[in-house]
């Protein structure tokens, strides 16, 4: 529940930073609310046990997780975005290229940071 | 009415994600229709104040380019008074009773963008400078938009990269009209589209303003012809239009008031009724 409002209040900022009415919004709600079943289908019976801890995940699951996060998010944001059915190649080539990126900045984050804590 | 209750309770997630997700999306389908919501543009005083903070502090840095074009325009804008003044000699014509028709206000850009499909601008000056929508907005180069919300001291820029942007353009060289469109790939290009196939058309020949809406006076620089090629009914051909402007880099800008154009509107509305 909280975790829904505040990814709308997120979204919500960003949009009005950057004048693009409620596309932001919109994904990251999407995402928020799909979150449990992606945890469960990328981490399995870990995740039903309630004992995800983010340091100590595969490597592997982690990535399924963020391939499965960032490609839905994306694909809502830009179909939002453009908002035209006859753009759908466009749209399509956006949301990969952008989540190629996003994925691999992500993994640079999560290396970077997982590193100081130890 | 105990069951009703349950249901909300047990789907309590779901109804919230409903509940925002519509939200989102009445915004997102108001940002699509032409002038959009006055709550949700970064002319407000939240993101406008804040925009103004980071450009106060990142002009310093291209302080210098910025002296360069200006220079540069000075340079040009002094050769056209030279000319002009010896014309003017020679024509005779009381220039002192003729009206004035374009009011030009300086402004500043704080918030750019290009990536996306429909592109806004922020600038900083609002309805305190009297500036209002449907003004358009030049740089030294060329045209960058049209003025799109106000608020007191900020006002957004519908971007020519923008797809709901549509500005009448003409070639320099025949007066052949069409408009000016963006097809949301490249900053550095646009099109223009139904020029009618008896023009004619060359690549880099010089496209401009057409003059034919009351927001641009005619003959402000667009850009030179990339290429061009005819559309689907064979009629009009859609021309790729290299942008002067550096629509990724641009800061100092103009604002044209047309002071006619509320006759020109009342006179051309009403023709419809």
């Amino acid at each position: 529940m909280i975790l829904l409002l505040t990814s709308f209040l997120l979204g919500l900022l960003i949009d009005i930073f950057s004048d693009s009415g409620g596309v932001h919004a919109a994904a990251a709600v999407s995402l928020a609310y799909i979150r449990p079943i992606l945890l469960k289908s990328s981490f399995g019976t870990l995740y039903e046990h309630q004992s995800v801890k983010f340091r100590n995940t595969e490597p592997g699951s982690l990535i399924t997780y963020l391939i499965l996060g960032t490609l839905p998010h994306h694909l809502i944001l830009f179909s939002l975005e453009i908002f035209n059915i006859s753009s759908i190649l466009l749209i399509l080539k956006k949301t990969l290229f952008s989540s190629i990126f996003t994925i691999i900045l992500s993994l640079i984050i999560i290396i970077l940071f997982s590193r100081n804590k130890k | 009415m105990q069951q009703i209750i349950n249901f909300v309770i047990r789907n309590k997630t779901f109804l919230l994600f409903l509940l925002l997700f519509s939200v989102a999306l009445a915004l997102t389908i108001q940002s699509h229709s032409y002038h959009r919501s006055k709550f949700i543009n970064s002319a407000n005083v939240l993101s406008g104040g804040v925009y103004s903070t980071v450009s106060s502090i990142d002009k310093y840095f291209d302080l210098e380019k910025e002296n360069k074009i200006l220079a540069e325009e000075n340079k040009r804008l002094r050769e056209r008074l030279l000319n002009n003044s010896n014309a003017s000699h020679t024509s005779g014509i009381d220039t002192i009773l003729s009206e004035k028709k374009y009011r030009i206000t300086i402004a500043e850009i704080f918030k750019n963008s290009y990536s996306r499909t429909n592109n806004y601008l922020t600038i900083n000056k609002g309805n305190k400078d009297s500036i209002k929508q449907d003004f358009g907005v030049i740089t030294s180069k060329g045209i960058v938009g049209i003025v799109d919300n106000t608020s007191d001291n900020y006002a957004t820029v519908l971007s020519i990269l923008n797809k709901k942007s549509r500005i009448n353009a003409k070639l320099k060289s025949s007066d052949h009209k069409g408009s000016l469109t963006w097809d949301g790939n490249s900053p550095f290009i646009t099109q223009l589209e139904d020029i009618s196939t008896f023009a004619p058309v060359k690549v880099g020949d010089t496209i401009e303003t057409g003059g034919e809406s009351a927001i641009f006076p005619k003959g402000i620089s667009i850009g030179t012809i990339e290429s061009f090629e005819t559309d689907i009914s064979g009629d009009t051909y859609t021309l790729q239009v290299k942008l002067f402007n550096d629509m990724t880099n641009i800061r100092s800008i103009y604002i044209i008031e047309h002071l006619d154009k509320n006759e020109i509107i009342n006179l051309e509305s009403s023709i419809d009724e």
